[in-house]
Formats: structure tokens, C-alpha cells, sequence
């Protein structure tokens, strides 16, 4: 099939072109009104075959001139003209006409040359273009794929890792649990030690009361056995006991509050509650004497999952100890701002350094020691306010403090995750 | 490859004059048809725009007889010079036999030569041309201006290359028929290997030159 777009045929520009082409090209009825005005009689213009190309065909050859355009004859004019002045003059006027008629062919012919050539390389480059942008295309297919692949092994990892950073902080409260716990079982146990010695005491009384023997007698094992001070002290224990007993049964009733770490329903819980057993579990842990200041005001109970919201409080205090290097004092104040809860916890330690309080809340910036902090325990509360439609910031002052602050709305989120999501 | 037809006994060889542009390419062979007068020699065909400069090319055609009766019909193109013309140039290379590099001796058109002459070995590499096998005469015109590029830093240059080098004012006149010279006698050999100018058609590389090379007077 022929290409529509090369309708013109293609000549080398330089090739050698015959006579009728040449005249083809030039201007006849101009030439042949001027060769008879020149010449008076008839003419004709031969090529080298003897074929008319102009003029008359019968005319007689009483006179030739041979036309050279570059070196070689391309053929003659004839003519029964005799006058050779005349016959050069004629010549001269088929050449001049013959030589334009060849300036123009081998110029058009050129620019069709270089047309195509233009052309040509254009339809080279365009392909070349389409083979690149399938290139990119390919490869940028692949790309999204790769990314894709990178994304999910990320968001694995990250899961992995706000996992590990929850099995941390379930660890700090078992351990500050097993601590506060530990008291109260300890000294119970010796109180009830003790209490089977009375009860040893009472029982040789008894003995001696059954035996029969005199009121005296009985008097006077009871004096030996000061058991006056038995019964009162036997008071005593059974009261430390019970106080004992309380105070486990108040350590289980705020260990209940975290009990739900992964419960995914949505509670209505006092925050200031939340605040006070976060303290009660976190005292246990700090190992140091820490005041806590509480400004506890009234507020609406906030729609949360507790267990995330007591992991924040959990992780904000434990920070806040972390940044005291001696005792200090932690003062957390809430109050209800507009429609939002507002909690601040500020510590008395050193403050953060202003060049890197941008980066405290990336992923796993930290500033302790390796081993001792993982970088994401911040990063995890912002997620988890995140997702409870709130927001946390944080300022320091240096030599005076941090303070961090954190939010919540009243009205409870409705866009939460769904089971299995994690807050990201 | 020369071009061969039997029919008319003639041999057409296309030499080619290129260049970056306003190197004197056309002054080249203005000289030429002016100061030679070989066997054969036509008018001189200039298509050039207002400003002399050659809008696609400028085309002497010279000849001479073999004792054979072969015409030997050598045709002098030049090129435009100017960048933009590429497609002309690419075209009126093509089919060439020989190639006369002319380069503008001043030292601020250095970069113009080089980007020429890569445009040269780019066309010939395109067109299906031999860079190795076809005759290149390299030649440093304008040598009567005065800030141009020393002789001797010229020959360090292309010393390292198969071209011969040659200078030339091809406004004053000088140096023009020497490179001519030596591109005729490079073409002969290749001509003479492939249609035995000398065996078959009876004229050796001297009278080759001679013929084509008579100075008119």
C-alpha cells in the first residue's frame, strides 16, 4: 500500500535532467513566442534522439546550434533561419530559459529531499518517543507496585512495632501492680503470722482453763502470757489487714481501668478518674519521691476507648518522670475549653531543647539511651488522639519545665477505625 | 560512489565543499571558476538568498575527455553553512565522493568548526557514507584576517587525524587549488580503483590533475 504522505516521488536532486523535462518546466509559449519573433522562420527544438520537443516538426535543418547547459549537448536547436547572429541570440534565449527551468527543478527537488528527510527523522524521533513513554509507562507501573509492596511491609512493621509499644506499657503497669500489690500481701502475711503465734498463746490459756485449775492459777498464766496486750495487738492486726485487703481491692478496681487495653468499644469515662489511677499505678513505678498537683475540674465525661486513652495518660506521666532527673513536682490540670477537654501535664525538669521539640513526636526519635526507649511512645498517643478526633502539643521552656498538652472532644468521634485497624 | 553510465560514456563525481556558515565556501569555487580553466567547464549555478548567503546550494560542474572517450564530469557542491539547514545539507552530501571541510580560521568560530564537523561525521554516518574510506580534505580558510588560529596550533590538532590539512585565503586566492588539488588526487585513486581510469580508460592521477587543474591566464 502506498503511504499517503509520500505522494510526491522522490528524485536524486542532483541527477541529470533531459531536455523535455527541463522544458516541461520552463515557460514554452513565452520561449516559442520569442524564438519567432527572433528567428522569422520556423524552428524546432531537438533532443538527442531527433524527437521535437518544440516548434515545428517539418521545419528543415538549414541551421543547428547545440545547447550545452553544464558540459555536454542535451540537444540542438534547428532552424531555417540562415543568420547565425540571430540563430546565437535564439540559443541564448533557449538556455537562459532551459537554465532556470533546472535551478528551479533541482531546488524544488532538494526541498522535497530535505522535507522528507525532516519528515522522516520526525517519525523516527516520534516513535522513539512513544518507545520511551512505554517505557516510563511500564516502569512507572512497576513503580506503584513497588511502592505499594514498601507500603505494606511499612504499615506491618508499624503495627509490629505500636504492638511491642503496648506490651511495654502493659509491662511498666505490671510491674508498678506487682510492686504496690507486694506491700500489703507482705505485711498480711507477717500480721497473720504473728496471729497464729496468739492464737498458740490463747489456745495454752484455753488448755489451762479446761485443766480444772484455780481462778488464780488461770490469773496467773494470763499475766505470764500478757495476754491484755494480745488481744489488743490481735485488734491491730486484724485492722491492718483489713486495710491491707482494701488496698489490693483499690489496686484491682484501678487495674480494671486498664484490664480493656484492647477493648475496641466506645465507653463514656471520667477523664479525671482516669487521671487518678494513672497517677496511683504510675507512683508505684517511679522509684523516687514525685509529687503530683493535681487541678482536677469538673468535666463531661468524654466517649473514648478506655484502654487506648489510659495508655496515653500512662505513657504522659511516665514521660514526664522520665524528664526529672531528681524528685520534682507534676502538676495535671483539666479543665473543659469550649467543646474540648484540655488535660496539661507539666514536669519540673530540664525542658526539651528547642532544636528538636519539632521531632519528638516522629516515630522513633528518641533521646534515651538504646535499649531504654523505642522512640514511638509519643508517636503513639498523637495517633491514638488522632483517632479520638483530638490533638496533642507540646512546649518547653528550657530550665523550666514541659508542658504537654492534649485535648479532647465532648462529642464523641464517629470516623474510629474498625476492628483490626490501627490507629495510624 | 561515483556515478557510472555506460550508455552515455560519463563518470559524474560530486565533490562536496562544507563547512560551518560564512566560512568561504562559496568563495571556494567562485575562485575556482574564475581561475581554472580545465577541458570542461560550465557556468557556476548559485542559489543564494538577499545577503549572499547559499539558501540550498551553489553547483560548478567541470569535465574532461578520457582518451577512452569516457567525460569525466566532476560536480562542485557547496552546502549551507547554517545550522538550521541541516536536511538541505544531509541531502546535497549525499552520494558524495568527496568532501572539502572548510573552516573559519578565526579564533572565535572554533566551537562553529567543531560543531560543523561533528554535523559532517554525523551525515556521513547517516547517510551511509564511510568516514575511513572517503576523501576529506580539511582546509583553514581566511588566513588574511588577523585574530585567527596559529598554523602551528592548527596542525597540532589535526595532526592525530587521516585528513590533510591545508590554509588558504580564498579571498585573496591562495591555498584554494592546492586543496583542490589534493582532493582530486585522492578521489582519482578511488575512481581509478573501481572503473580503472588508468587501465580501461587510458588517464593516470597526473593528467587527471593537470587536465582539471589548468590555470587560465
Amino acid at each position: 500500500m502506498k503511504d499517503p504522505e509520500h505522494f510526491v516521488e522522490q528524485v536524486n536532486f542532483d541527477r541529470e535532467i533531459p531536455l523535455d523535462e527541463l522544458l516541461a518546466a520552463a515557460d514554452k509559449n513565452n520561449l516559442s513566442a520569442v524564438l519567432d519573433r527572433i528567428l522569422q522562420h520556423p524552428y524546432r527544438l531537438i533532443d538527442l534522439t531527433d524527437q521535437t520537443l518544440l516548434g515545428t516538426s517539418t521545419c528543415q535543418n538549414l541551421c543547428r546550434a547545440t545547447l550545452i547547459l553544464e558540459l555536454e549537448p542535451l540537444g540542438y536547436l534547428v532552424s531555417e533561419c540562415r543568420d547565425p547572429v540571430l540563430m546565437d541570440l535564439a540559443k541564448r534565449c533557449v538556455l537562459m530559459q532551459i537554465r532556470f527551468a533546472q535551478k528551479y527543478l533541482m531546488a524544488s527537488a532538494l526541498h522535497i529531499e530535505a522535507i522528507q528527510e525532516d519528515y522522516s527523522s520526525l517519525c523516527k524521533e516520534h516513535q522513539a518517543l512513544l518507545a520511551s513513554e512505554a517505557k516510563y509507562k511500564t516502569l512507572s507501573e512497576h513503580l506503584d507496585e513497588k511502592v505499594k509492596q514498601q507500603v505494606s511491609t511499612i504499615e506491618t512493621t508499624q503495627r509490629k512495632l505500636f504492638e511491642s509499644e503496648k506490651l511495654a506499657s502493659v509491662g511498666h503497669l505490671a510491674a508498678g501492680v506487682a510492686h504496690e500489690i507486694n506491700t500489703p500481701i507482705g505485711f498480711i502475711n507477717s500480721n497473720l503470722n504473728t496471729a497464729r503465734n496468739y492464737l498458740n498463746e490463747l489456745k495454752s490459756i484455753c488448755s489451762v482453763i479446761q485443766s480444772g485449775d484455780t481462778l488464780a492459777q488461770v490469773r496467773v498464766a494470763w499475766s505470764d502470757a500478757d495476754m491484755n496486750f494480745l488481744i489488743e495487738d490481735f485488734d491491730d492486726l486484724l485492722t491492718d489487714c483489713t486495710d491491707g485487703g482494701k488496698r489490693v481491692a483499690e489496686i484491682v478496681a484501678d487495674l480494671k481501668l486498664f484490664s480493656n487495653v484492647d477493648a475496641e468499644e466506645e465507653i463514656a469515662v471520667d477523664l479525671n478518674q482516669y487521671i487518678r489511677t494513672s497517677c496511683n499505678v504510675a507512683r508505684a513505678s517511679l522509684g523516687r519521691e514525685i509529687v503530683f498537683d493535681f487541678d482536677l475540674n469538673a468535666i463531661p465525661p468524654i466517649t473514648c476507648r478506655p484502654g487506648y486513652i489510659g495508655q496515653v495518660m500512662l505513657a504522659l506521666i511516665m514521660n514526664a518522670n522520665d524528664a526529672m532527673t531528681g524528685n520534682g513536682t507534676i502538676s495535671i490540670k483539666s479543665y473543659l475549653v469550649d467543646a474540648n477537654v484540655v488535660v496539661d501535664i507539666h514536669d519540673d525538669g530540664p525542658g526539651i531543647s528547642q532544636t528538636i521539640i519539632d521531632k519528638v513526636f516522629d516515630p522513633f526519635f528518641t533521646t534515651k539511651d538504646v535499649g531504654e526507649g523505642k522512640g514511638l511512645g509519643l508517636t503513639a498517643c498523637r495517633d491514638i488522639l488522632l483517632a479520638h478526633g483530638g490533638e496533642i502539643s507540646i512546649e518547653s521552656k528550657q530550665t523550666r519545665g514541659t508542658l504537654v498538652s492534649f485535648c479532647l472532644p465532648v462529642t464523641s468521634p464517629s470516623d474510629f477505625p474498625k476492628e483490626g485497624e490501627h490507629f495510624e | 560512489m561515483a556515478e557510472y553510465d555506460e550508455r552515455n560514456a560519463r563518470l559524474t563525481i560530486k565533490l562536496v565543499y562544507y563547512g560551518p556558515a560564512q566560512s568561504g565556501k562559496t568563495t571556494n569555487l567562485t575562485f575556482l571558476h574564475d581561475h581554472l580553466c580545465p577541458e570542461l567547464k560550465g557556468e557556476m549555478m548559485a542559489l543564494e538568498t538577499k545577503g549572499d548567503r547559499t539558501l540550498f546550494f551553489d553547483l560548478l560542474p567541470m569535465g574532461m575527455k578520457c582518451p577512452s572517450g569516457l567525460l569525466i564530469k566532476l560536480k562542485l557542491f557547496t552546502v549551507p553553512g547554517q545550522v538550521a539547514h541541516d536536511s538541505t545539507r544531509k541531502a546535497v552530501l549525499s552520494r558524495a565522493d568527496g568532501v572539502v571541510f572548510v573552516a573559519d580560521s578565526q579564533h572565535n568560530q572554533s566551537t562553529n568548526n567543531l560543531e560543523s564537523f561533528e554535523n559532517l561525521a554525523a551525515n556521513i554516518a547517516r547517510l551511509g557514507l564511510d568516514m575511513d574510506t572517503l576523501p576529506i580534505i580539511i582546509q583553514f580558510n581566511k588566513r588574511d584576517l588577523v585574530d585567527i588560529i596559529s598554523e602551528k596550533e592548527v596542525l597540532s590538532r589535526w595532526n592525530q587525524t587521516p585528513w590533510p590539512v591545508t590554509f588558504s585565503s580564498a579571498l585573496k586566492g591562495y591555498g584554494i587549488d592546492e586543496t583542490f588539488a589534493l582532493l582530486l588526487e585522492r578521489v582519482y585513486a578511488h575512481a581509478d580503483e573501481h572503473f580503472g581510469l588508468q587501465q580501461i580508460h587510458g588517464v593516470n592521477q597526473q593528467d587527471f590533475v593537470a587536465k582539471l587543474m589548468t590555470r587560465s591566464e
